[in-house]
Protein backbone atom coordinates (compact mmCIF):
# COMPACT_ATOMS: atom_id res chain seq x y z
CA UNK A 1 0.00 0.00 0.00
CA UNK A 2 1.34 3.34 -0.98
CA UNK A 3 0.36 5.59 1.85
CA UNK A 4 2.26 8.82 1.71
CA UNK A 5 1.08 9.52 -1.81
CA UNK A 6 0.62 13.18 -1.16
CA UNK A 7 4.40 13.43 -0.81
CA UNK A 8 4.85 13.34 -4.53
CA UNK A 9 7.94 15.44 -4.33
CA UNK A 10 9.73 12.31 -3.11
CA UNK A 11 9.89 11.31 -6.73
CA UNK A 12 12.73 13.74 -7.30
CA UNK A 13 14.92 11.25 -5.48
CA UNK A 14 14.81 9.18 -8.63
CA UNK A 15 16.11 12.01 -10.78
CA UNK A 16 19.87 11.64 -10.25
CA UNK A 17 19.88 7.99 -11.27
CA UNK A 18 17.57 8.74 -14.16
CA UNK A 19 19.94 11.38 -15.46
CA UNK A 20 22.92 9.12 -14.95
CA UNK A 21 21.32 6.20 -16.73
CA UNK A 22 20.04 8.34 -19.54
CA UNK A 23 23.46 9.74 -20.30
CA UNK A 24 25.52 6.65 -19.71
CA UNK A 25 23.20 3.80 -20.53
CA UNK A 26 20.27 4.76 -22.74
CA UNK A 27 22.12 7.18 -24.99
CA UNK A 28 25.13 4.93 -25.56
CA UNK A 29 22.92 1.96 -26.38
CA UNK A 30 20.93 4.09 -28.79
CA UNK A 31 24.16 5.41 -30.27
CA UNK A 32 25.16 1.85 -30.97
CA UNK A 33 21.76 1.01 -32.37
CA UNK A 34 21.73 4.09 -34.57
CA UNK A 35 24.86 2.77 -36.21
CA UNK A 36 22.80 -0.12 -37.49
CA UNK A 37 20.97 2.19 -39.85
CA UNK A 38 24.14 3.68 -41.25
CA UNK A 39 25.81 2.35 -44.36
CA UNK A 40 28.81 0.23 -43.59
CA UNK A 41 32.14 1.94 -43.20
CA UNK A 42 35.27 0.12 -42.32
CA UNK A 43 36.62 0.95 -38.90
CA UNK A 44 34.42 3.93 -38.21
CA UNK A 45 32.09 4.38 -35.28
CA UNK A 46 31.04 7.92 -36.06
CA UNK A 47 27.34 8.37 -36.63
CA UNK A 48 26.40 9.63 -40.06
CA UNK A 49 23.07 11.26 -40.84
CA UNK A 50 22.29 8.68 -43.48
CA UNK A 51 19.57 6.09 -43.05
CA UNK A 52 19.64 2.75 -44.74
CA UNK A 53 18.38 -0.77 -44.20
CA UNK A 54 21.20 -2.42 -46.08
CA UNK A 55 22.69 -4.02 -43.00
CA UNK A 56 19.43 -5.70 -42.10
CA UNK A 57 18.88 -6.86 -45.66
CA UNK A 58 22.34 -8.33 -45.61
CA UNK A 59 21.58 -10.24 -42.46
CA UNK A 60 18.48 -11.90 -43.79
CA UNK A 61 19.91 -12.64 -47.19
CA UNK A 62 22.67 -14.93 -46.00
CA UNK A 63 21.57 -18.41 -44.84
CA UNK A 64 24.53 -18.47 -42.45
CA UNK A 65 23.22 -15.51 -40.51
CA UNK A 66 19.61 -16.65 -40.58
CA UNK A 67 20.72 -20.03 -39.30
CA UNK A 68 22.58 -18.39 -36.44
CA UNK A 69 19.36 -16.77 -35.30
CA UNK A 70 17.59 -20.12 -35.36
CA UNK A 71 20.50 -21.69 -33.49
CA UNK A 72 20.28 -18.96 -30.89
CA UNK A 73 16.59 -19.52 -30.41
CA UNK A 74 16.65 -23.26 -30.11
CA UNK A 75 19.79 -23.48 -27.97
CA UNK A 76 18.48 -20.81 -25.62
CA UNK A 77 15.05 -22.40 -25.41
CA UNK A 78 16.52 -25.82 -24.66
CA UNK A 79 18.85 -24.40 -22.04
CA UNK A 80 16.06 -22.38 -20.40
CA UNK A 81 13.71 -25.37 -20.35
CA UNK A 82 16.38 -27.49 -18.66
CA UNK A 83 17.07 -24.66 -16.23
CA UNK A 84 13.42 -24.58 -15.30
CA UNK A 85 13.21 -28.33 -14.80
CA UNK A 86 16.25 -28.63 -12.58
CA UNK A 87 16.13 -25.18 -11.05
CA UNK A 88 12.59 -25.26 -9.72
CA UNK A 89 13.32 -28.00 -7.18
CA UNK A 90 16.34 -26.08 -5.95
CA UNK A 91 14.29 -22.92 -5.46
CA UNK A 92 11.61 -25.00 -3.80
CA UNK A 93 14.05 -26.54 -1.38
CA UNK A 94 15.63 -23.21 -0.49
CA UNK A 95 12.18 -21.76 0.16
CA UNK A 96 10.74 -24.67 2.10
CA UNK A 97 13.51 -26.41 3.95
CA UNK A 98 13.43 -26.26 7.72
CA UNK A 99 17.17 -26.87 7.99
CA UNK A 100 19.12 -23.64 8.08
CA UNK A 101 22.25 -25.41 7.01
CA UNK A 102 20.76 -26.84 3.84
CA UNK A 103 19.29 -23.49 3.03
CA UNK A 104 22.57 -21.68 3.65
CA UNK A 105 24.49 -24.19 1.57
CA UNK A 106 22.17 -23.94 -1.41
CA UNK A 107 21.85 -20.18 -1.26
CA UNK A 108 25.59 -19.65 -1.08
CA UNK A 109 26.02 -22.12 -3.92
CA UNK A 110 23.58 -20.25 -6.13
CA UNK A 111 24.92 -16.81 -5.31
CA UNK A 112 28.54 -17.83 -5.69
CA UNK A 113 27.83 -19.29 -9.11
CA UNK A 114 26.45 -15.96 -10.12
CA UNK A 115 29.37 -13.95 -8.82
CA UNK A 116 32.29 -16.09 -9.94
CA UNK A 117 33.71 -14.76 -13.14
CA UNK A 118 32.39 -16.55 -16.19
CA UNK A 119 35.86 -17.12 -17.54
CA UNK A 120 36.72 -19.15 -14.47
CA UNK A 121 33.59 -21.27 -14.80
CA UNK A 122 34.22 -21.90 -18.47
CA UNK A 123 37.76 -22.92 -17.68
CA UNK A 124 36.32 -25.45 -15.25
CA UNK A 125 34.00 -26.84 -17.92
CA UNK A 126 36.80 -27.09 -20.43
CA UNK A 127 38.60 -29.28 -17.96
CA UNK A 128 35.54 -31.41 -17.22
CA UNK A 129 34.12 -31.91 -20.69
CA UNK A 130 37.25 -32.06 -22.80
CA UNK A 131 38.44 -35.16 -24.60
CA UNK A 132 41.14 -35.63 -21.98
CA UNK A 133 39.08 -34.11 -19.28
CA UNK A 134 37.56 -35.37 -16.10
CA UNK A 135 34.58 -37.26 -17.49
CA UNK A 136 36.22 -38.79 -20.52
CA UNK A 137 39.44 -39.49 -18.68
CA UNK A 138 37.76 -41.41 -15.87
CA UNK A 139 35.43 -43.31 -18.17
CA UNK A 140 38.27 -44.37 -20.43
CA UNK A 141 40.45 -45.45 -17.57
CA UNK A 142 37.60 -47.40 -16.02
CA UNK A 143 37.28 -49.17 -19.32
CA UNK A 144 33.68 -48.14 -19.91
CA UNK A 145 34.38 -46.52 -23.26
CA UNK A 146 37.32 -46.74 -25.60
CA UNK A 147 37.03 -43.41 -27.36
CA UNK A 148 36.22 -40.07 -25.76
CA UNK A 149 32.61 -38.91 -25.87
CA UNK A 150 32.10 -35.68 -27.75
CA UNK A 151 30.93 -33.54 -24.85
CA UNK A 152 32.36 -30.31 -26.07
CA UNK A 153 32.48 -28.24 -29.26
CA UNK A 154 28.89 -29.15 -29.99
CA UNK A 155 25.38 -28.31 -28.85
CA UNK A 156 25.69 -30.43 -25.73
CA UNK A 157 28.61 -28.44 -24.39
CA UNK A 158 26.92 -25.15 -25.20
CA UNK A 159 23.70 -26.14 -23.48
CA UNK A 160 25.54 -27.33 -20.38
CA UNK A 161 27.38 -24.02 -20.26
CA UNK A 162 24.23 -21.98 -20.82
CA UNK A 163 22.40 -23.87 -18.09
CA UNK A 164 25.24 -23.17 -15.68
CA UNK A 165 25.14 -19.50 -16.67
CA UNK A 166 21.42 -18.85 -16.31
CA UNK A 167 20.44 -21.27 -13.54
CA UNK A 168 21.06 -18.79 -10.69
CA UNK A 169 19.03 -16.15 -12.47
CA UNK A 170 16.10 -18.50 -12.76
CA UNK A 171 16.30 -19.75 -9.19
CA UNK A 172 16.57 -16.44 -7.35
CA UNK A 173 13.21 -14.87 -8.30
CA UNK A 174 11.48 -18.20 -7.75
CA UNK A 175 12.61 -18.45 -4.14
CA UNK A 176 10.78 -15.31 -3.10
CA UNK A 177 7.56 -16.29 -4.82
CA UNK A 178 7.51 -19.80 -3.42
CA UNK A 179 8.17 -18.48 0.06
CA UNK A 180 5.13 -16.27 -0.22
CA UNK A 181 2.82 -19.21 -0.82
CA UNK A 182 1.32 -20.12 2.52
CA UNK A 183 1.93 -23.74 3.53
CA UNK A 184 -1.60 -23.82 4.86
CA UNK A 185 -2.84 -24.04 1.32
CA UNK A 186 -0.99 -27.27 0.80
CA UNK A 187 -2.23 -28.58 4.13
CA UNK A 188 -5.79 -27.92 3.09
CA UNK A 189 -5.24 -29.77 -0.17
CA UNK A 190 -3.82 -32.74 1.70
CA UNK A 191 -6.76 -32.70 4.10
CA UNK A 192 -9.09 -32.81 1.14
CA UNK A 193 -7.43 -35.97 -0.08
CA UNK A 194 -4.58 -35.10 -2.46
CA UNK A 195 -1.30 -36.94 -2.26
CA UNK A 196 1.89 -34.91 -2.07
CA UNK A 197 2.54 -34.66 -5.78
CA UNK A 198 -1.04 -33.77 -6.65
CA UNK A 199 -1.07 -31.18 -3.90
CA UNK A 200 1.99 -29.63 -5.46
CA UNK A 201 0.64 -29.68 -9.00
CA UNK A 202 -2.75 -28.29 -8.17
CA UNK A 203 -1.87 -25.75 -5.51
CA UNK A 204 1.74 -24.69 -5.33
CA UNK A 205 2.76 -24.87 -8.96
CA UNK A 206 0.00 -22.61 -10.34
CA UNK A 207 0.62 -20.09 -7.58
CA UNK A 208 4.31 -19.98 -8.40
CA UNK A 209 3.80 -19.17 -12.07
CA UNK A 210 4.65 -15.46 -11.67
CA UNK A 211 8.01 -16.50 -10.30
CA UNK A 212 8.47 -18.99 -13.12
CA UNK A 213 7.81 -16.30 -15.68
CA UNK A 214 10.21 -13.86 -14.04
CA UNK A 215 12.90 -16.49 -13.78
CA UNK A 216 12.42 -17.68 -17.35
CA UNK A 217 12.60 -14.09 -18.58
CA UNK A 218 15.92 -13.55 -16.87
CA UNK A 219 17.36 -16.89 -17.89
CA UNK A 220 16.27 -16.53 -21.51
CA UNK A 221 17.64 -13.00 -21.87
CA UNK A 222 20.98 -13.98 -20.44
CA UNK A 223 21.39 -17.18 -22.44
CA UNK A 224 20.36 -15.51 -25.66
CA UNK A 225 22.98 -12.80 -25.40
CA UNK A 226 25.82 -14.99 -24.23
CA UNK A 227 28.88 -14.84 -26.43
CA UNK A 228 31.66 -16.51 -24.50
CA UNK A 229 29.92 -19.83 -23.92
CA UNK A 230 28.93 -20.63 -27.49
CA UNK A 231 32.40 -19.67 -28.68
CA UNK A 232 34.52 -21.40 -26.08
CA UNK A 233 32.34 -24.48 -25.56
CA UNK A 234 30.65 -24.78 -28.93
CA UNK A 235 33.32 -24.43 -31.53
CA UNK A 236 32.21 -23.02 -34.85
CA UNK A 237 29.78 -25.68 -35.93
CA UNK A 238 26.79 -24.17 -34.19
CA UNK A 239 27.34 -20.45 -34.34
CA UNK A 240 24.84 -18.25 -32.58
CA UNK A 241 23.95 -14.68 -33.33
CA UNK A 242 26.13 -12.94 -30.71
CA UNK A 243 29.14 -14.64 -32.28
CA UNK A 244 28.45 -12.93 -35.59
CA UNK A 245 27.79 -9.63 -33.87
CA UNK A 246 31.23 -9.81 -32.36
CA UNK A 247 32.76 -11.07 -35.58
CA UNK A 248 31.42 -8.19 -37.60
CA UNK A 249 32.99 -5.75 -35.20
CA UNK A 250 36.27 -7.34 -34.29
CA UNK A 251 37.18 -9.24 -37.44
CA UNK A 252 35.57 -7.07 -40.08
CA UNK A 253 35.69 -3.71 -38.34
CA UNK A 254 32.15 -3.11 -39.55
CA UNK A 255 30.44 -1.62 -36.51
CA UNK A 256 27.36 -0.78 -38.52
CA UNK A 257 26.72 -4.40 -39.41
CA UNK A 258 27.49 -5.55 -35.90
CA UNK A 259 24.98 -3.06 -34.53
CA UNK A 260 22.33 -4.24 -36.99
CA UNK A 261 22.89 -7.86 -35.98
CA UNK A 262 22.67 -6.80 -32.35
CA UNK A 263 19.30 -5.16 -33.02
CA UNK A 264 17.98 -8.35 -34.61
CA UNK A 265 19.09 -10.20 -31.49
CA UNK A 266 17.53 -7.64 -29.20
CA UNK A 267 14.22 -7.61 -31.06
CA UNK A 268 13.98 -11.38 -31.02
CA UNK A 269 14.63 -11.34 -27.31
CA UNK A 270 12.01 -8.64 -26.75
CA UNK A 271 9.44 -10.58 -28.75
CA UNK A 272 9.87 -13.59 -26.50
CA UNK A 273 9.70 -11.42 -23.37
CA UNK A 274 6.62 -9.70 -24.67
CA UNK A 275 4.94 -13.01 -25.49
CA UNK A 276 5.64 -14.31 -21.99
CA UNK A 277 4.28 -11.20 -20.31
CA UNK A 278 1.22 -11.31 -22.53
CA UNK A 279 0.63 -14.92 -21.53
CA UNK A 280 0.91 -13.96 -17.90
CA UNK A 281 -1.54 -11.08 -18.02
CA UNK A 282 -4.05 -12.68 -20.37
CA UNK A 283 -4.13 -16.41 -19.90
CA UNK A 284 -2.76 -16.96 -16.43
CA UNK A 285 -4.65 -14.19 -14.68
CA UNK A 286 -7.87 -15.19 -16.33
CA UNK A 287 -7.39 -18.80 -15.40
CA UNK A 288 -6.60 -17.94 -11.82
CA UNK A 289 -9.66 -15.74 -11.50
CA UNK A 290 -12.01 -18.21 -13.16
CA UNK A 291 -12.00 -20.70 -10.28
CA UNK B 1 5.70 -19.30 8.03
CA UNK B 2 5.59 -22.41 10.13
CA UNK B 3 8.44 -24.32 8.61
CA UNK B 4 8.42 -27.03 11.21
CA UNK B 5 4.89 -28.04 10.40
CA UNK B 6 5.61 -27.87 6.74
CA UNK B 7 8.77 -29.85 6.75
CA UNK B 8 6.93 -32.95 7.89
CA UNK B 9 5.22 -32.93 4.54
CA UNK B 10 8.50 -33.43 2.77
CA UNK B 11 9.09 -32.50 -0.81
CA UNK B 12 7.34 -33.80 -3.90
CA UNK B 13 8.95 -37.05 -4.96
CA UNK B 14 12.08 -36.56 -6.99
CA UNK B 15 12.72 -32.97 -5.97
CA UNK B 16 15.59 -33.80 -3.71
CA UNK B 17 17.36 -35.85 -6.39
CA UNK B 18 16.96 -33.14 -9.01
CA UNK B 19 18.17 -30.51 -6.58
CA UNK B 20 21.30 -32.59 -5.99
CA UNK B 21 21.93 -32.85 -9.72
CA UNK B 22 21.46 -29.12 -10.16
CA UNK B 23 23.80 -28.39 -7.26
CA UNK B 24 26.42 -30.68 -8.76
CA UNK B 25 26.11 -28.87 -12.06
CA UNK B 26 26.61 -25.51 -10.40
CA UNK B 27 29.46 -26.53 -8.17
CA UNK B 28 31.42 -28.72 -10.59
CA UNK B 29 33.41 -26.07 -12.47
CA UNK B 30 34.47 -24.31 -9.29
CA UNK B 31 35.60 -27.52 -7.63
CA UNK B 32 37.59 -28.54 -10.68
CA UNK B 33 39.33 -25.18 -10.91
CA UNK B 34 40.29 -25.27 -7.26
CA UNK B 35 41.63 -28.81 -7.56
CA UNK B 36 43.60 -27.98 -10.71
CA UNK B 37 45.28 -25.09 -8.95
CA UNK B 38 46.82 -27.52 -6.50
CA UNK B 39 48.34 -29.51 -9.31
CA UNK B 40 52.12 -29.77 -9.07
CA UNK B 41 52.64 -30.25 -12.80
CA UNK B 42 53.82 -27.24 -14.76
CA UNK B 43 51.14 -27.50 -17.41
CA UNK B 44 47.38 -27.66 -17.33
CA UNK B 45 46.33 -31.22 -16.79
CA UNK B 46 43.75 -33.27 -15.07
CA UNK B 47 43.85 -35.56 -13.15
CA UNK B 48 46.41 -34.22 -10.76
CA UNK B 49 50.00 -35.23 -11.01
CA UNK B 50 50.69 -34.24 -7.46
CA UNK B 51 49.69 -31.85 -4.75
CA UNK B 52 51.40 -28.51 -4.55
CA UNK B 53 50.68 -24.94 -3.63
CA UNK B 54 53.43 -23.48 -5.72
CA UNK B 55 51.17 -22.09 -8.43
CA UNK B 56 48.91 -20.40 -5.92
CA UNK B 57 51.91 -18.87 -4.19
CA UNK B 58 53.40 -17.79 -7.49
CA UNK B 59 50.18 -16.15 -8.51
CA UNK B 60 49.58 -14.34 -5.26
CA UNK B 61 53.06 -12.86 -5.33
CA UNK B 62 53.19 -11.94 -8.99
CA UNK B 63 52.99 -8.31 -10.05
CA UNK B 64 50.15 -9.31 -12.37
CA UNK B 65 48.05 -10.08 -9.39
CA UNK B 66 49.03 -7.35 -6.97
CA UNK B 67 48.65 -4.46 -9.38
CA UNK B 68 45.41 -5.63 -10.94
CA UNK B 69 44.04 -6.60 -7.55
CA UNK B 70 44.48 -3.09 -6.17
CA UNK B 71 42.86 -1.52 -9.19
CA UNK B 72 39.95 -3.94 -9.10
CA UNK B 73 39.52 -3.29 -5.39
CA UNK B 74 39.44 0.49 -5.80
CA UNK B 75 37.17 0.23 -8.80
CA UNK B 76 34.72 -2.07 -7.07
CA UNK B 77 34.65 0.09 -3.94
CA UNK B 78 34.00 3.25 -5.95
CA UNK B 79 31.42 1.52 -8.12
CA UNK B 80 29.44 0.10 -5.21
CA UNK B 81 29.48 3.42 -3.37
CA UNK B 82 28.34 5.20 -6.52
CA UNK B 83 25.61 2.65 -7.10
CA UNK B 84 24.43 3.05 -3.51
CA UNK B 85 24.41 6.86 -3.70
CA UNK B 86 22.32 6.80 -6.86
CA UNK B 87 20.30 3.68 -6.21
CA UNK B 88 19.04 4.18 -2.66
CA UNK B 89 17.17 7.44 -3.40
CA UNK B 90 15.82 5.89 -6.57
CA UNK B 91 14.56 2.86 -4.66
CA UNK B 92 12.76 5.10 -2.19
CA UNK B 93 11.00 6.84 -5.05
CA UNK B 94 10.20 3.53 -6.73
CA UNK B 95 8.59 2.06 -3.65
CA UNK B 96 6.83 5.07 -2.14
CA UNK B 97 5.51 7.04 -5.08
CA UNK B 98 3.30 5.73 -7.84
CA UNK B 99 4.50 7.84 -10.74
CA UNK B 100 4.01 7.28 -14.47
CA UNK B 101 6.86 5.23 -15.86
CA UNK B 102 7.67 3.67 -12.51
CA UNK B 103 7.74 0.12 -13.81
CA UNK B 104 9.78 1.26 -16.76
CA UNK B 105 12.37 2.90 -14.54
CA UNK B 106 12.60 -0.19 -12.38
CA UNK B 107 13.10 -2.35 -15.45
CA UNK B 108 15.70 0.08 -16.77
CA UNK B 109 17.71 -0.05 -13.56
CA UNK B 110 17.68 -3.84 -13.53
CA UNK B 111 18.31 -4.24 -17.27
CA UNK B 112 22.13 -4.11 -17.08
CA UNK B 113 22.01 -7.46 -15.31
CA UNK B 114 20.61 -9.11 -18.41
CA UNK B 115 22.62 -7.35 -21.06
CA UNK B 116 26.04 -8.88 -21.53
CA UNK B 117 28.82 -6.73 -20.16
CA UNK B 118 30.40 -6.78 -23.58
CA UNK B 119 27.45 -4.94 -25.12
CA UNK B 120 27.48 -2.26 -22.42
CA UNK B 121 31.23 -1.93 -22.69
CA UNK B 122 31.04 -1.67 -26.45
CA UNK B 123 28.24 0.88 -26.36
CA UNK B 124 30.06 3.02 -23.83
CA UNK B 125 33.29 2.77 -25.78
CA UNK B 126 31.61 3.91 -29.00
CA UNK B 127 29.81 6.63 -27.08
CA UNK B 128 32.98 7.93 -25.48
CA UNK B 129 34.69 8.12 -28.84
CA UNK B 130 31.75 9.95 -30.35
CA UNK B 131 31.66 12.55 -27.59
CA UNK B 132 35.43 12.68 -27.41
CA UNK B 133 35.84 12.19 -23.69
CA UNK B 134 36.28 9.60 -20.97
CA UNK B 135 37.65 6.88 -23.18
CA UNK B 136 40.45 4.83 -21.73
CA UNK B 137 40.17 6.56 -18.39
CA UNK B 138 39.37 5.50 -14.87
CA UNK B 139 36.16 7.60 -14.67
CA UNK B 140 34.98 6.07 -17.92
CA UNK B 141 35.62 2.60 -16.56
CA UNK B 142 33.97 3.56 -13.27
CA UNK B 143 30.80 4.69 -15.02
CA UNK B 144 30.47 1.31 -16.68
CA UNK B 145 30.89 -0.49 -13.38
CA UNK B 146 28.30 1.67 -11.63
CA UNK B 147 25.82 0.81 -14.35
CA UNK B 148 26.29 -2.92 -14.02
CA UNK B 149 26.37 -2.83 -10.22
CA UNK B 150 23.15 -0.84 -9.96
CA UNK B 151 20.72 -3.79 -10.34
CA UNK B 152 22.08 -5.40 -7.19
CA UNK B 153 21.49 -2.28 -5.13
CA UNK B 154 18.05 -1.58 -6.57
CA UNK B 155 16.72 -5.12 -6.21
CA UNK B 156 17.95 -5.35 -2.63
CA UNK B 157 16.79 -1.95 -1.41
CA UNK B 158 13.43 -2.08 -3.21
CA UNK B 159 12.80 -5.43 -1.59
CA UNK B 160 13.78 -4.16 1.83
CA UNK B 161 11.66 -1.03 1.57
CA UNK B 162 8.66 -3.00 0.32
CA UNK B 163 8.81 -5.23 3.37
CA UNK B 164 9.38 -2.35 5.74
CA UNK B 165 6.26 -1.38 7.61
CA UNK B 166 5.74 2.24 6.76
CA UNK B 167 3.54 2.78 9.80
CA UNK B 168 6.64 3.07 11.95
CA UNK B 169 7.79 5.98 9.87
CA UNK B 170 4.28 7.46 9.88
CA UNK B 171 4.31 7.27 13.65
CA UNK B 172 7.54 9.22 13.73
CA UNK B 173 6.03 11.83 11.46
CA UNK B 174 2.98 12.15 13.68
CA UNK B 175 5.24 12.64 16.65
CA UNK B 176 6.78 15.64 14.93
CA UNK B 177 9.67 14.53 12.77
CA UNK B 178 9.92 15.91 9.26
CA UNK B 179 10.41 13.59 6.31
CA UNK B 180 14.19 13.66 6.35
CA UNK B 181 14.49 13.10 10.09
CA UNK B 182 11.99 10.28 9.97
CA UNK B 183 13.91 8.56 7.24
CA UNK B 184 17.33 8.84 8.77
CA UNK B 185 16.32 8.06 12.32
CA UNK B 186 13.67 5.41 11.72
CA UNK B 187 13.75 3.81 8.29
CA UNK B 188 17.44 3.81 7.58
CA UNK B 189 18.52 1.96 10.74
CA UNK B 190 15.97 -0.71 9.92
CA UNK B 191 16.95 -1.32 6.32
CA UNK B 192 20.64 -0.84 7.01
CA UNK B 193 21.44 -4.60 6.74
CA UNK B 194 19.84 -4.80 3.32
CA UNK B 195 21.80 -1.80 2.15
CA UNK B 196 24.98 -3.51 3.28
CA UNK B 197 24.01 -6.63 1.37
CA UNK B 198 23.19 -4.65 -1.76
CA UNK B 199 26.45 -2.76 -1.60
CA UNK B 200 28.37 -5.92 -0.94
CA UNK B 201 26.81 -7.80 -3.85
CA UNK B 202 27.57 -4.81 -6.06
CA UNK B 203 31.16 -4.84 -4.86
CA UNK B 204 31.72 -8.53 -5.53
CA UNK B 205 30.07 -8.35 -8.92
CA UNK B 206 32.13 -5.36 -9.99
CA UNK B 207 35.28 -7.02 -8.73
CA UNK B 208 34.70 -10.04 -10.92
CA UNK B 209 33.45 -8.24 -14.01
CA UNK B 210 35.52 -8.93 -17.02
CA UNK B 211 33.69 -8.19 -20.26
CA UNK B 212 33.01 -4.54 -19.61
CA UNK B 213 36.51 -3.89 -18.37
CA UNK B 214 37.94 -5.40 -21.50
CA UNK B 215 36.52 -2.61 -23.62
CA UNK B 216 36.98 0.26 -21.23
CA UNK B 217 40.20 -0.46 -19.40
CA UNK B 218 43.03 1.99 -19.28
CA UNK B 219 46.07 1.11 -21.33
CA UNK B 220 48.50 0.96 -18.46
CA UNK B 221 46.55 -0.95 -15.88
CA UNK B 222 44.16 -3.82 -16.31
CA UNK B 223 41.59 -4.88 -13.78
CA UNK B 224 42.17 -8.36 -12.46
CA UNK B 225 39.80 -10.38 -14.66
CA UNK B 226 41.16 -8.78 -17.83
CA UNK B 227 44.70 -9.68 -16.88
CA UNK B 228 43.41 -13.17 -16.13
CA UNK B 229 41.74 -13.44 -19.52
CA UNK B 230 44.85 -12.32 -21.34
CA UNK B 231 46.87 -14.97 -19.62
CA UNK B 232 44.27 -17.62 -20.39
CA UNK B 233 44.30 -16.74 -24.05
CA UNK B 234 47.97 -16.66 -24.71
CA UNK B 235 49.41 -19.39 -22.61
CA UNK B 236 48.40 -22.51 -20.79
CA UNK B 237 49.89 -21.24 -17.60
CA UNK B 238 48.73 -23.13 -14.52
CA UNK B 239 48.72 -19.82 -12.70
CA UNK B 240 45.41 -19.26 -14.46
CA UNK B 241 43.90 -22.03 -12.39
CA UNK B 242 45.46 -20.44 -9.33
CA UNK B 243 43.91 -17.11 -10.24
CA UNK B 244 40.57 -18.81 -10.65
CA UNK B 245 40.89 -20.57 -7.32
CA UNK B 246 41.71 -17.32 -5.55
CA UNK B 247 38.72 -15.62 -7.17
CA UNK B 248 36.46 -18.47 -6.10
CA UNK B 249 37.80 -18.32 -2.56
CA UNK B 250 37.11 -14.59 -2.37
CA UNK B 251 33.56 -14.97 -3.64
CA UNK B 252 32.60 -17.94 -1.47
CA UNK B 253 34.01 -16.47 1.71
CA UNK B 254 32.23 -13.20 1.01
CA UNK B 255 28.96 -15.04 0.52
CA UNK B 256 29.49 -16.93 3.76
CA UNK B 257 30.01 -13.66 5.60
CA UNK B 258 26.97 -12.04 4.02
CA UNK B 259 24.76 -15.02 4.73
CA UNK B 260 25.88 -14.99 8.33
CA UNK B 261 24.36 -11.57 8.82
CA UNK B 262 21.29 -11.64 6.64
CA UNK B 263 18.78 -13.81 4.80
CA UNK B 264 20.14 -14.09 1.30
CA UNK B 265 17.21 -16.24 0.24
CA UNK B 266 14.97 -13.23 0.65
CA UNK B 267 17.05 -11.15 -1.73
CA UNK B 268 14.61 -11.11 -4.58
CA UNK B 269 11.58 -11.24 -2.32
CA UNK B 270 10.09 -7.77 -2.58
CA UNK B 271 10.67 -7.42 -6.27
CA UNK B 272 7.74 -7.46 -8.67
CA UNK B 273 7.43 -6.92 -12.36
Amino acid sequence: MIRMLRENRTVVLALPVLVFFTFFFIVPIFTLLALAFNPKELGSIAIKPVLTLENFKLFFSYPVYRQSLINSLWLTSAATAICLLIGYPVAYMIARTASKRVQAFLVILVFSSMQIDLTVRIFGYLTILGDNGLINGSLIRAGVISRPLPLMYNSFGVIVGLVNLSLPFLILPLIGIIESISPDLLNVARLLGCNRWKGFMKVELPLSVPGIITGVLFAFAISMSSYLIPVLLGGWGRAVLPVYVYQQISNQGLWQRGAAFAIVLLLTNLMVVFALIRYYSRVYTKRMLAV
Amino acid sequence: MNKQRYYREGYPRGFRLIAVIASALLIAPAVVVVLTSFNSASYLSFPLKGFSVRWITAYLTSTLFTQSFTLSLLLAAAASIGALLLGIPASIALVRVRFPGRDLLQALLVAPLMIPGAVIGLALYAYYINIGALMRSFPGLLVGHIIIAMPFVVITVVGALSNFNIDIENAARILGANAIQAFFKVTLPNIYPSIMVGGFLAFIYSFGQFSISLYLSTPDLDPLPVALYSTLRFSHDPRVAAAGAVAIAIVVSSMLIVNRFTNLDKWFAGFRF
